[in-house]
């Protein structure tokens, strides 16, 4: 204890800072010139602060693709194609029990394939989907439910940002990361239309039959694919040239940015004041998330200095007995510190404690220090997605509160998300217990190229 | 936008009238954030340069165009190489001056459990205490820090070690420049809420000045 008196009052400071409401990332930033200060550190010291926010942040080739994704989200947001295939998905499943349900499930999906932020995607799916759906009498907490999920995947299903950022803290490649999230971001979709079929068939009345009235003269296959093409142009040129190793995800970013710019432009929503829009907003979500890092580094560099890292690592080793119980710990940490935190602070605090713990435990498997990373890492980020639909602060449902008719109330939404929590935890067990559900993939395109 | 961010602001002072601190202190915030604002912009040169590169690599053009007179940044060619790193540099820009305008656009993430239930005047309280212990030290101190950064830079010509942009301390200054404004954005809210706390109307949200 008394040899860690430094690091504990320091994380001691962060936590009372945090739940004061204070800006995370000034927090961070101020905490770390406090404590060089109390630590007597040399003032010089923290010139090795400014070197790491240029050389880890600034010049950083790779985290020019978080603006670039965050773009073409906004963009695609504003572009119309979401309402114009979540009508042609309604028609497919008309008359089928839960059918609007799978439809906005299948939605969330797709948009998630094509963006990579998630206030984007909740927003989109309930100021489209809540309404039809709490018309067509279902069930309003399986419609809030499964309308925060579904928007949720977006973060984990790649492209996604959350992905880029922490295969960056992490130092793996990226594109990896994209293939090693594509099965696990499956299996919860199957998950969510599994629960919505299970429930249209033992609690009828939650999951009615809608019908549809749409007057579009085109027949329904023709509405399907023309409303189609464009999201499967957009996925296969970003996510296709990832994969392929055509393109980096920083290059893959900006041809979606232009293709989503030239869908905006065919349905004629590419207006000077959608324009503005999405980059105002881009500039200032850019910043929000960036600032952290740079919180972040001020911070680290600090904590490290005085103790810190050796301090969390001695505690997590002296809990854990084994490897898979010091994994399951820390993604124990992770989901509680979900509950509280955004996934940007938690990436950018936790992540780099805990990687060379990870990295040095033997699994067993067989499994190289890269791959042990790229398993951890799909690993937070299903449980970080998660912790958008936790209680008291996902922020999936504040998105969607903000957007709900005021029948909704906020515990109807904690109460709606009760059973997606749990879809979520099985299917992060099922990436536990299976790594190779994870690794396959990258290792099939590893073999091909 | 600077004019509907400034009728926003005339419609609240209409509705509450402000002492000096407060609209001094909103003036100053509006300026810090400015430059950030319209850094924002980037985003579209980016996407250009990092397409333009996509299509150079594709051609594999390495030399896209040189000229006589040598230019600050470019000396007096443009290669791809130069082209990627200015994809950075706008990056750079964008993200170091763009702090400034998340502050003043009330964006930087809070953990607002407790926050919410605050009385407005308990949160201009918090987080004027916040910005003279964290932010503004923090700014001030790093942005001198960052002042031999910079001019080490300087005094070296360091320049690309690959054959890209020339004139590396352009980019480094926007760390001080960055943090300045930070600072001054900061002031200005500290000013804003300890005008906010002596005024006596009565307890009426404060809503950022939004766009």
């Amino acid at each position: 204890m008394g040899d860690y008196f430094l690091p504990i009052m320091m994380m001691l400071g962060l936590i009372a800072g945090i739940f004061s409401g204070y800006p995370v990332a000034l927090l961070l930033a101020g905490l770390g010139v406090l404590f060089a200060f109390f630590g007597g550190i040399n003032i010089m010291f923290l010139g090795t602060v400014v070197n790491r926010i240029f050389s880890g942040t600034l010049a950083n080739w790779l985290l020019l693709a978080v603006p670039l994704f965050i773009f073409m989200g906004l963009m695609l947001e504003k572009s119309d194609a979401a309402r114009k295939l979540l009508l042609s998905l309604e028609r497919l499943f008309a008359g089928m029990r839960g059918g609007l349900a799978i439809s906005v499930a299948l939605l969330g999906i797709v948009m998630a394939a094509s963006t990579g932020i998630i206030g984007a995607s909740v927003v989109l799916l309930g100021v489209l989907a809540l309404p039809v759906m709490l018309k067509q009498k279902y069930d309003k907490g399986l419609a809030a439910g499964l309308i925060c999920a579904s928007g949720t995947l977006g973060i984990l299903i790649p492209p996604s940002i959350m992905l880029v950022l922490v295969g960056d803290i992490l130092g793996i490649s990226v594109g990896d990361l994209f293939l090693g999230a594509m099965i696990p971001g499956l299996i919860l979709g199957a998950f969510y239309i599994a629960y919505i079929i299970f429930i249209a068939i033992f609690f009828p009345h939650k999951a009615p039959a809608g019908t549809v009235d749409v007057d579009d003269p085109r027949p329904l296959w023709l509405a399907l694919a023309a409303d189609l093409i464009a999201p499967v142009l957009l996925i296969m040129g970003v996510l296709g040239s990832i994969v392929l190793g055509i393109a980096t995800p920083t290059e893959a970013a900006a041809i979606g940015a232009v293709g989503t710019l030239i869908i905006a432009a065919f349905s004629k929503q590419l207006t000077w004041s959608n324009l503005k829009y999405c980059v105002y907003e881009t500039g200032k979500t850019t910043s929000m998330i960036l600032w952290v890092a740079i919180g972040a580094t001020c911070f680290s560099v600090i904590f490290k200095r005085i103790g810190g890292d050796a301090m969390v690592e001695n505690a997590v080793m002296s809990i854990a007995s084994g490897p898979f119980m010091t994994l399951f710990i820390i993604m124990a940490i992770i989901f509680l510190l979900g509950f509280f935190l955004e996934w940007i602070e938690i990436s950018y605090i936790a992540l780099p404690l805990f990687a060379p713990i990870v990295v040095a435990l033997d699994f067993g498997l067989g499994l190289n220090s890269s791959e042990t990373l790229v398993w951890f890492a799909i690993l937070v980020a299903i449980c970080l997605q998660t912790s958008f639909l936790t209680p008291p602060f996902g922020y999936a449902l504040f998105y969607l509160k903000g957007i709900a008719p005021p029948s909704i109330s906020m515990g109807d939404i904690y109460r709606s998300v009760t059973p997606f929590v749990i879809l979520q935890l099985m299917g992060l067990a099922i990436a536990f217990a299976f790594p190779n559900l994870i690794l396959w993939l990258p290792r099939l395109v590893l073999s091909a190229g | 936008m600077m004019a509907s961010a400034t009728q926003t602001k005339a419609a609240e002072a209409a509705d509450a009238p402000q002492n000096s601190a407060q609209r001094i202190g909103q003036v100053l915030m509006l300026i810090g954030a400015w430059p950030g604002k319209m850094a924002s912009w980037l985003v579209l040169p980016i996407i250009v340069c990092v397409m333009a590169a996509v299509f150079g690599g594709i051609f594999r053009m390495g030399l896209l165009m040189s000229w006589q007179t040598p230019l600050p940044l470019l000396g007096t060619e443009l290669r791809i190489i130069g082209l990627v790193e200015l994809q950075w540099h706008m990056f750079a820009v964008m993200v170091m001056l763009g702090g400034a305008y998340a502050l003043q656009q009330e964006r930087h993430v809070r953990v607002d459990m407790l926050y919410a239930n605050f009385s407005p005047k308990k949160r201009a309280a918090l987080d004027t205490v916040g910005d003279l212990l964290f932010l503004i030290p923090f700014c001030l101190l790093i942005a001198w820090l960052s002042f031999r950064f910079v001019g080490m830079s300087f005094r070296t010509g360091e320049r690309s070690d690959y054959g890209g942009l020339t004139d590396r301390y352009v980019v480094k200054s926007i760390i001080p420049i960055g943090l300045g404004l930070l600072a001054l954005t900061g002031f200005g809210r500290v000013l804003r809420n300890i005008g906010f706390m002596l005024s006596r109307q009565p307890a009426k949200t404060e809503t950022p000045v939004s766009n």
